[in-house]
């Protein structure tokens, strides 16, 4: 059993922390956060030992890990300090705002031995984590290109305020956003990943982008095309979709369903030619305790094994994260202006 | 409790497996009038129980219920709260607008309510503040059970708030004489709590259970052994797993589990919420 702190119980705080409180493995130890009035609720009604210094709680408790869940521009001070002290990590995406900070992390993490994980929620759906092995076991041949997308109904309207509004504190959709859809581009395709070239456009906010193209080379040969939008007023909640082509065929997949097309039929993994269709519901999805969808339990159960020594590195590991940084920072030194 | 209880997901572009039948679902039932002719025909067929999630968009429904007298045995099971509504109100109404459009009578009373509870850090009033507001709507029906929707079930389950759980089921029992009921995602866990830590007699849960054991958790084998204990007035949900389950397969599956009182499931034509609803009655 691992001892964990938890920095941050806003709105994912708040699951995260009933989610790690049920994982098996881990031990909540004690939280922190700066509002007071949310952290008296905690104190009132349970029994976590509370804090609102998370360094006064590093020094005061024994722990060995943390789960810093603050907003993504204090991610780089909070999780160097808590490395500086020997503790894994597990941080929210992303892993911070910038590609230099991101690499003294992953360094600092290799210098002090620490185990560190990032909130990329989509390496663990069960669908995507399929898409992934089809894409390893060369199903659909050479993979030649690919469109990836992300919607999502977050910013709807005329918006010249907020720190969704503002770069410097992680606003437009490319940071807030783009992190998830990247980062599924990267796990799916390689971390060996070059920005080709990008366009980023406003909707509704006044200083930042709401809609972005990215368009990526993976491997100097596979070429994808990226496209983030948090201003679809038609999607009830955050959505990704990949459409992958190769030789042998193609593949389409969200997050519940997965459609493969195939040249030819695959006996081994007894799919026909033509259309198959898989849901969800095909793959193993119970979890020790649920809260948000079964991906957010796994993400944890992760965590628990990283830090219990049942896995050595994370597949959202501080490195691969901090591709994802150098992506987003290559977007802003190519794309020009925002439109 | 009705062994066939019609549920809302359909309304409102619900599908766990497929955005696309989603879609499809949502376009089927455009205005409240669409809503309420396919209620109309579930009351018909003699299905009398039906639970929903208090959505701003079932409000003229409600209007349109309480006025035919056909509906007159017609039972509710509000579940809530539906936390969209209160987040889309505060963003499009701003805080003063929200809380006069949620709160039953005097706003002031509320106020005080609700900012003893923050002083307080006592999240029970505030929890009685929906409660009251969402049943403002229903005023005069025949509701017969107030239900907790899962996210916050299984939030308090999951910080180990479980007297918050014990609060709710008093309040709606004292206050509007019904039987509380939670919605979960695991059965298992909240079993437990209710049964045994908080020593609530026969509760009511409501959770997946289906053939392929989809969001039973921890595990199909584990929700299987607790419903035999015959403990709690267990509803089952998801039964088609969103459609990866055939209807026959599905109801018999149920059948089997010794401990399942009732189902809860939705469909948005007539031809398939009669035949579910009469394999139901036969195999429970």
């Amino acid at each position: 059993m691992k001892r964990i702190g938890i920095i941050g119980i806003g709105k994912m705080g708040m699951s995260h922390l009933a989610i790690a409180n049920q994982t098996p493995g881990l031990k909540v130890a004690a939280v922190c956060d700066t509002s007071k009035a949310f952290l008296r609720v905690i104190r009132k009604n349970t029994d976590f030992n509370c804090f609102t210094d998370y360094k006064k709680m590093l020094d005061e408790v024994e722990i060995d890990g943390v789960m810093v869940l603050v907003p993504n521009s204090l991610h780089f001070d909070i999780v160097s300090h808590c490395i500086e002290k020997g503790l894994h990590v597990f941080v929210e995406k992303p892993l911070t705002l910038s590609f230099k900070e991101s690499k003294q992390l992953v360094a600092l993490s290799k210098e002090k031995s620490i185990k560190g994980q990032v909130g990329y929620v989509n390496r663990f759906n069960a669908v995507f984590q399929r898409v992934r092995k089809l894409l390893d076991d060369s199903v659909l041949g050479k993979i030649t290109h690919y469109e990836n997308h992300m919607r999502g109904g977050v910013v709807l309207k005329e918006n010249s305020s907020g720190w969704r509004n503002n770069h410097e504190e992680g606003g437009g959709c490319l940071f807030d956003y783009g992190p998830h859809c990247l980062d599924l581009a990267t796990y799916l395709f390689g971390t060996d990943v070059s920005v080709q070239g990008a366009m980023l456009k406003k909707v509704f906010s006044s200083e930042v982008e709401d809609v972005a193209y990215v368009n990526l080379l993976h491997d100097g040969e596979i070429m994808g095309t990226n496209s983030i939008n948090w201003s679809d007023s038609s999607v009830r909640k955050a959505t990704n979709f990949v459409e992958v082509m190769g030789t042998k065929g193609k593949l389409k997949a969200n997050k519940q369903e997965l459609s493969i097309y195939l040249n030819e039929a695959n006996e081994t993994l007894n799919l026909r030619e033509g259309w198959n269709k898989s849901y969800i519901t095909d793959e193993e999805t119970a979890v020790p305790y649920y809260l948000r969808g079964e991906d957010f339990s796994r993400q944890l159960l992760e965590f628990s094994d990283l830090m219990n020594g049942k896995i050595v590195t994370s597949i959202a590991s501080l490195e691969t994260a901090s591709i994802t940084d150098k992506i987003i920072e290559e977007v802003k030194i190519k794309n020009g202006k925002l439109l | 409790m009705d062994k066939v209880l019609f549920g809302d997901n359909q309304f409102f572009g619900v599908n766990h497996m497929s955005e696309e039948k989603a879609i499809k679902q949502a376009q089927r039932f455009r205005t409240p009038e669409d809503i309420f002719n396919t209620l109309r025909i579930v009351n018909e067929m003699g299905i009398k129980s039906f639970v929903f999630t208090t959505h701003s968009q079932l409000e003229p429904v409600m209007d349109m219920i309480r006025k035919d007298t056909a509906f007159d045995d017609f039972k509710l099971y509000p579940c809530m709260p539906y936390a969209h509504k209160y987040a889309n109100a505060l963003a499009e109404m701003g805080p003063f607008d929200a809380i006069k459009k949620f709160t039953p009578g005097n706003a002031l009373v509320s106020g005080v309510k609700g900012l003893g509870s923050l002083i307080s850090a006592n999240p029970v009033p505030v929890m009685q503040l929906l409660v009251d507001s969402e049943m403002k709507l229903l005023k005069d029906m025949n509701v017969k059970g107030i239900f907790l929707l899962n996210i916050i079930t299984d939030l308090l389950l999951g910080l180990g708030m479980y007297d918050i759980l014990k609060e709710y089921s008093d309040y709606v029992e004292s206050k509007y004489g019904v039987k509380a009921g939670f919605f979960t995602m695991n059965y298992t866990l909240l079993h437990e709590v209710l049964v045994h830590k908080l020593g609530i007699e026969n509760p009511i849960i409501v959770s997946n259970i289906n053939k392929i054991g989809f969001r039973m958790n921890p595990s199909q084998q584990k929700v299987e052994e607790v419903l035999k204990r015959k403990d709690s007035t267990n509803i089952a949900m998801s039964i088609l797993a969103s459609g990866a389950v055939p209807p026959k397969e599905a109801v018999e599956y149920i059948g089997k589990q010794k401990g399942v009182q009732s189902v809860l499931f939705g469909a948005s034509t007539p031809q398939h919420i009669e035949e579910t609803s009469n394999m139901i009655r036969e195999i429970l």
